[in-house]
């Protein structure tokens, strides 16, 4: 009887904290399916009409996507961060390994200066940034889209946290046999961080696929239009089309969720892996 | 060692393509100019201006137009940017009409007076109009059009709790100038009159302790162009002539007085509801919610569309004041740092004053022209007798008698962003005198780097 | 010998990142830094006239900016420990084993989706004071309704929760990660010495995941300094400066009052606070490492 009071109680938390993560998602999610003038009907007294719709319609993700060619935000957005991701983790897992393995002059200074480029916020340096880009001749280019976003304070900052874990011994072993560095690189550490990879993939996608600021000034054309700044768009002077925004906002979110799902496997430690710390 | 020579087939295209390169670049060299345009992406906007342009490019098939639109809030943002690192690629940019000062002091703009003479500019447009795109004797920015403020009134209601509204353009009513222009000048409700018809309006009809339908609300809730006309309505202009001193105007007697019967509204006599943004105010009167909306014009065809049995009556005043409406929209102004003024300035003549672009533009998107031949054509057109297209005849009379523009000052931006921070902590409860003497005090510090 | 092909492979392993990094951040942190010695001239768009610390005495003299300041501090004392605090309890959630840990696992990712402006509309939709969803509950409980968003001692607050709701379950992700690395027999060993499950993971897990740890707390530490987008949608500020962040201070200087200089000087201020804490957690966890 314990056992079993005890499993309710515990199910009741997690759905207690999931509902609560949940439900915003939720409302939008309703609220893109309903016609628009009833998207704040039902707020104002709060009835559970409001989690529910009565009246389905679609109509507001045939006109994102066919009349305001969201798609081709979509396109851009997932092209734009898996480009990223890819470059991304190639560039800064190399660095963190670096300050995490090797031992050089300087290694803390660099280290500092490293973490401090995320501390100043990216508005700040927009404008400086923009004229750097515009002399590089990328502006309105994909380039200019991908290639600021490549390499990450915070994800070195990831890897070495994660790479300083593993045990030394592995290395030390590894350089009598007479290994390089890359092959240690490749051959111990990527293959021990499956966590970590898919971690800062996670977070150099977002980055892009949240990026709002610098895609509206650096890029103009209708064809590369990111998600976020397609988002702002759906505000406009006099009004907001509420049911337009929370359809795209939706399909927004659900991306990267669809992409996580899978990708959950590499978290949960397999038969093998928790080994090496013995 | 490798041929020097490549193979017959590969040598061809090469000479093709360098061919083809030497006549692509003798064609560009002849080609058209393009000009950049910096403006708005919303609504059906674009759709209008693109009207515009492809008039005039068959006029000037040597210039083309090519528009970088932007939503409202990015639209500011996004000029700053390209204004400060001095972008030649704009020509032109739209301008917030209320922020022709501040872009002109910071250098954005670039003066007109070689394209529009003196008085070209006076017979085109409205005084109020053309005066706000002047800074400091120079001609910045065309009026492309105008606004003006209407007081709607939701029918249904007033019926179903048996308050006799006031005298306004009616649906199923055919009418004219100078019907309404009477109404206008002589039936124009006082600010009293509402808030005594919004008392009765108040309702909370599910009996649970929350009001379910509100007497009035204000559109642009707590900002500026809305609020603008209730101290004016008194007599108190917001700064001093010169745009550079707050104290003394921004909380003079006649704005602690608009500010305390602002904060009543919320606070003390409940009539209208807290924490609405002004993005979500018309959806309350669009959904049947409100009684009374004061707001712009471009409410209309929105209204209509909810179904909203709704009538246009004018703008309310204070008793013993004036009354005083909000005017204003967009201007163009050509971009400081472009390569292609004397084009641009062409383009923007044609849109501005124009009769040919001007009327495209004002059939097409149907916001309320600034230039006096089209008030005129409005006055005296069939079209405009019956509701709802009756409500352009009151905003001509509007714009002729009562409009007062936002002040023309240097710091505009500041002032407008002080001024809603205020009125909202007003509208939540902070006492008025207090809430504007500390707003004045701001203001005055950014505008002391003007003098 | 060695050591010196060492470090040549370690700078040679940092060249790409620190190319990129030197051409997209350095160069315009420098710019930035310079900017704010400087202020616009009136005649010319965009040219700087250099002005030496004026920028930072007109800040120092305004009231509205030490509000600001305090505000900051006041908002990152709360939020950081928090966030750290619930992504590490959801993480030891997230990896329990049982029936249906997927599904709960999935429902505790979607904030991580959800954008911080959208996630913000909702939640400011339900936060009304009018009529919103979470005022309707108290109602059930016979709380009277809250003001949340336009009450200058609740405002703040609000938004702490709505950053914590997206943050905490971001953060969660990289504990979560972090926990792999800690094996299962260990703690199966300890769990037969007889140790409560709070001993167990105080004394066993907790140090073992020091290092992920540093990383969420430093970087959550960074991203809550500069946050501002909830304040920039929901309150501007306001009401009566309450929620006025040091960062949105200096967005609003910077981009809608157009005065970049001394937009500038804010974020180096900023800059320095965000420094001290940063540093000072970097000690505090070399401390515990020896």
């Amino acid at each position: 009887m314990k056992t079993f009071f005890s499993a309710a109680l515990i199910h009741v938390l997690y759905l207690t904290v999931g509902f609560l993560f949940l439900l915003p998602l939720w409302w939008a999610l309703a609220s893109s399916v309903r016609p628009l003038n009833d998207i704040f009907k039902y707020v104002s007294p709060f009835s559970l009409a409001a989690l529910i719709p009565d009246k389905i319609t679609f109509e507001a993700y045939r006109s994102i996507f066919f009349d305001r060619g969201f798609g081709i935000a979509v396109f851009n957005s997932l092209f734009v961060a898996l480009a990223t991701v890819l470059a991304g983790l190639g560039v800064n897992s190399l660095a963190g390994f670096a300050f995490a393995v090797l031992r050089f002059p300087g290694r803390n200074a660099l280290f500092g200066i490293t973490v401090l480029t995320f501390l100043v916020p990216f508005e700040a340096i927009s404008i400086p940034l923009y004229t750097v880009v515009r002399s590089l001749g990328w502006l309105d280019t994909y380039l200019a889209l991908i290639v600021p976003g490549v390499a990450n304070g915070i994800v070195i900052f990831l890897f070495r946290q994660f790479f300083s874990q593993v045990p030394r011994e592995l290395v030390d072993a590894a350089r009598i046999d007479g290994a390089s560095w890359l092959t240690i690189f490749v051959r111990i550490y990527l293959p021990l961080s499956k966590p970590v990879i898919v971690s800062a993939a996670l977070l150099i996608f977002l980055f892009q696929w949240e990026a709002f600021l610098w895609p509206l000034i650096s890029t103009r054309s209708e064809g590369l239009k990111v998600i976020q700044v397609a988002l702002a768009g759906f505000e406009e002077r006099y009004r907001t089309l509420w049911n337009e925004l929370f359809a795209a906002a939706t399909v927004a979110a659900l991306i990267p969720l669809l992409i996580l799902l899978p990708l959950q496997r590499f978290y949960v430690q397999g038969v093998t892996a928790g080994g090496f710390k013995s | 060692m490798k041929a020097l020579f490549l193979p017959p087939r590969a040598s061809a295209i090469v000479v093709i393509l360098c061919l083809w390169s030497l006549f692509l670049f003798t064609v560009s060299s002849h080609a058209a100019t393009t000009i950049r345009w910096l403006t708005l992406s919303d609504g059906a906007w674009p759709d209008s201006v693109k009207k515009v342009i492809a008039a005039f490019e068959a006029q000037n098939p040597d210039i083309k137009v090519e528009l970088d639109t932007y939503p409202f809030r990015d639209l500011f943002e996004t000029i700053e940017v390209r204004m400060k690192a001095q972008d030649a690629d704009v020509d032109l940019i739209s301008v917030d009409v209320p922020l022709v000062a501040s872009y002109s002091v910071r250098g954005y703009l670039a003066p007109m007076d070689e394209y529009f003479s003196k008085d070209d500019i006076e017979k085109t447009w409205v005084k109020p109009s053309w005066q706000a795109g002047t800074y400091k004797g120079s001609f910045m920015a065309a009026p492309q059009n105008s606004s003006s403020q209407f007081f709607y009134i939701n029918r249904k209601l007033f019926q179903q709790y048996n308050v006799t509204p006031p005298k306004a353009l009616e649906p199923g009513k055919e009418t004219s100038y100078d019907e309404i222009a009477s109404i206008a000048k002589n039936d124009r409700w006082t600010w009293d009159q509402v808030v005594d018809a919004a008392k009765k309006l108040t309702k909370d009809t599910k009996g649970d302790g929350k009001i379910d339908v509100w007497g009035f609300e204000f559109d642009q809730v707590s900002r500026l162009y809305q609020l603008q006309c209730l101290g004016e309505s008194l007599g108190g202009p917001l700064v001093s002539p010169d745009g550079l001193k707050a104290e003394g105007y921004l909380n003079s007697n006649e704005w602690i007085k608009a500010a305390q019967w602002y904060s009543d509204l919320f606070n003390k006599w409940k009539v209208s509801p807290k924490n609405v943004s002004p993005a979500e105010s018309p959806n309350l009167f669009a959904s049947g919610k409100v009684a009374m909306f004061v707001g712009g014009e471009w409410n209309v065809p929105r209204f209509q569309e909810a179904g909203v049995d709704f009538a246009i009556a004018p703008f309310p005043y204070f008793s013993g004041g004036k009354p005083v409406t909000g005017t204003g929209s967009w201007h163009v102004g050509i971009a400081k740092a472009s390569s292609h003024k004397a084009e641009a300035a062409k383009f923007a003549k044609f849109l501005t004053e124009e009769e040919q672009g001007s009327k495209i533009w004002f059939e097409s998107q149907g916001q309320l022209p600034a230039t006096q031949v089209l008030l005129t054509a409005i006055e005296n057109a069939e079209k405009y007798r019956s509701f709802p297209n009756d409500a352009y005849l009151l905003g001509v009379y509007e714009a002729r008698n009562t409009a007062v523009f936002r002040p023309v000052t240097p710091g505009y931006l500041q002032l407008e962003d002080i001024f809603f921070s205020t009125f909202e902590d007003i509208r939540n409860g902070v006492d008025p005198k207090v809430a504007l003497d500390g707003a004045a005090g701001r203001v005055d510090r950014f505008l002391a780097q003007f003098k | 010998m060695k050591s010196r092909s060492e470090a040549l492979v370690a700078y040679l392993m940092l060249v790409p990142a620190f190319l990129a990094l030197a051409i997209f951040r350095f160069y315009p942190i420098a710019v930035t830094c310079w900017g704010s010695l400087c202020t616009e001239s009136f005649v010319v768009a965009g040219k700087q006239i250099f002005v030496g610390f004026a920028n930072y005495l007109d800040l120092f003299q305004d009231p509205i900016f030490w509000k600001s300041v305090w505000v900051t501090i006041k908002l990152n004392v709360v939020i950081n420990p928090l966030q750290v605090c619930l992504a590490l309890l959801l993480a030891v959630m997230a990896n329990q084993r049982f029936r249906g840990i997927g599904f709960y696992r999935l429902l505790f990712f979607v904030p991580i989706g959800v954008s911080l402006p959208i996630a913000c509309i909702v939640w400011r939709i339900m936060l009304d004071p009018n009529s919103g969803l979470i005022d309707s509950i108290l109602a059930v409980a016979k709380i009277p309704a809250q003001p949340f968003l336009i009450n200058q001692d609740q405002a703040l607050w609000c938004i702490v929760a709505i950053a914590t709701w997206k943050g905490a379950s971001f953060w969660m992700i990289f504990l979560w990660a972090g926990l792999q690395d800690v094996p299962r027999e260990v703690q199966e060993a300890a769990k037969i010495d007889g140790a409560s499950q709070v001993q167990r993971f105080l004394r066993i897990t907790l140090p073992l995941i020091k290092r992920p740890l540093l990383f969420v707390l430093v970087t959550d530490t960074a991203v809550n300094f500069l946050l501002f987008v909830p304040m920039f949608l929901l309150t501007r500020g306001g009401p009566s400066y309450s929620t006025n962040v040091l960062m949105y201070e200096a967005y609003k200087t910077g981009f809608v009052y157009g005065e970049m200089g001394k937009a500038l000087a804010i974020v180096m201020v900023l800059l320095a606070l965000v420094m001290v804490a940063v540093v000072a957690q970097f000690r505090l966890f070399q401390r515990e490492q020896s």
